[in-house]
């Protein structure tokens, strides 16, 4: 009998992979159902909340017209996941910047795509300066009713769960594997580890550098959430010759150029990892400094220079990280 | 109207009660100079009663808690071929641990 099973997949833009241990209990399904149970939900998520597939419930409430619309409760969950990322930025990690996106060009999935040359990007980047929040803050006129089964907001005002998506996605998958002795969930770079393997063996989980793509660290973490935002991925030339990337500035819509080019964040989940890592990169390096400092993080500067912040600066990269539950 | 002499049983009432009315004030007086004396000791922190009660309570006994620590330790013997359930408690101990799997990476996606 295998003693785990290791699956990788493609979804929501990215790799997906899924390492399930045995189960604690008797009468769980094997690891290896488990997995393709897992793959199957979150195959589901994807399709169920995607902004590039017009058959999407997300893209169906973007397009619809009224100012309280009926809803499905992962998507009411999504959408409290974006809100909440927002509530906790600050308004910098904001979910209603469809628009902006589009204008600056991701319109469509990049997926598949080859990103513009980072370095030339940085080089015609224009000084380093952290992003704002919008001073309107079109999020705080989201509300969700889950006694009504709806959201409210007002007519085109869109959301985008994005990455917040990938990181309640590992979260929520790490819930369902909690009857597993050991587990990890990565959707593309958002990881959630958990079980009590984690505990006697941490998890090593790598961080690979934006420019050059070597392990620039390890981190050993028991159980929680680690996430990374860079700007490396999904950029892009513009027909008049700038780049832009898919992180903007809330307060001019605009590509955020802070002086960061990738950030990882340690968090009790994943979700809150994926807010951070967002956070830090948009904030440039002070900012980081200050939105890691509680639960640890690495950045990398424009120049490639990578800086350990908070708990694993302490350590050296040395200990072992417990960081709340993911399950 | 006729006024009698006073007679011998009243004229020495008068002296007496004068008497007994100084002997009032006397004692009155001692009592509260006595007060004011024991007023001031106790605000000075000298209550005999209390020195007499602090003095007459044996020293407390001193306890003394042991604590034994125990450790308990599993230890798994793996059967080097044969298979076991993979619910079975020794497979799931033996796999808490290692990772056989390549290392997950974090990175931008």
């Amino acid at each position: 009998m295998s003693p785990g099973h290791d699956l990788t997949f493609h979804s929501m833009g990215s790799d997906i992979r899924l390492i399930v241990g045995p189960a604690l209990l008797r009468g769980l399904p094997s690891p290896a159902d488990a997995a393709a149970r897992e793959r199957r939900y979150i195959e589901d998520f994807a399709r169920r909340l995607s902004r590039f597939r017009p058959e999407s419930e997300l893209c169906a409430f973007n397009a619809d017209r009224l100012r309280e619309v009926p809803t499905s409760p992962l998507l009411r969950t999504a959408v409290a996941a974006g809100l909440w990322a927002a509530q906790r930025s600050g308004g910098l990690v904001d979910p209603t910047l469809v628009g902006e996106l589009e204008r600056v060009g991701y319109e469509h999935s990049q997926d598949g795509g080859t990103p513009a040359s980072l370095r030339a990007a940085l080089a015609a980047a224009p000084e380093p300066s952290p992003a704002r929040a919008r001073p309107e803050a079109r999020w705080r006129q989201v509300e969700i009713d889950d006694e009504h089964e709806t959201i409210r907001r007002p007519p085109g005002v869109r959301i985008d769960t994005g990455g917040i998506g990938k990181g309640l996605a590992a979260d929520a998958v790490a819930h369902r594997l909690r009857g597993y002795t050991r587990f990890v969930v990565d959707c593309g770079g958002d990881i959630a580890v958990g079980g009590v393997g984690g505990q006697i063996d941490p998890f090593a989980i790598e961080v690979e550098h934006p420019l050059t793509g070597e392990c620039i660290h390890t981190l050993h973490v028991m159980r929680g959430g680690v996430a990374t935002s860079g700007m490396n991925v999904r950029i892009w030339k513009r027909p008049d010759g700038t780049f832009a990337h898919h992180l903007l500035d809330p307060s001019s819509g605009e590509p955020v150029w802070s002086g960061l080019i990738g950030a990882t964040a340690l968090a009790p989940t994943a979700l809150e990892a994926e807010t951070l890592s967002k956070l830090a990169l948009l904030t440039g390096a002070d900012g980081a400094r200050h939105a890691l400092a509680e639960h640890g993080g690495v950045i990398v500067h424009n120049d490639g220079d990578v800086e350990p912040i908070g708990a694993i600066a302490a350590s050296g990269g040395r200990g072992s990280l417990a960081l709340g539950s993911a399950a | 109207m006729t006024t009698e002499p006073a007679t011998g049983a009243e004229r020495s009432r008068r002296p007496r009660s004068r008497a007994a009315l100084a002997t009032i004030w006397a004692s009155a007086a001692l009592f509260l100079a006595l007060l004011a004396v024991m007023a001031a000791r106790v605000s000075a922190g000298q209550d005999p009663a209390l020195r007499a009660r602090a003095a007459a309570t044996p020293p407390p006994t001193r306890r003394i808690l042991i604590r034994r620590v125990i450790e308990k330790r599993v230890i798994v013997h793996l059967p080097p071929s044969a298979p076991t359930p993979a619910t079975s408690s020794s497979q799931q101990l033996s796999s808490l641990g290692a990772t056989t799997f390549p290392v997950p990476v974090t990175r931008t996606s």
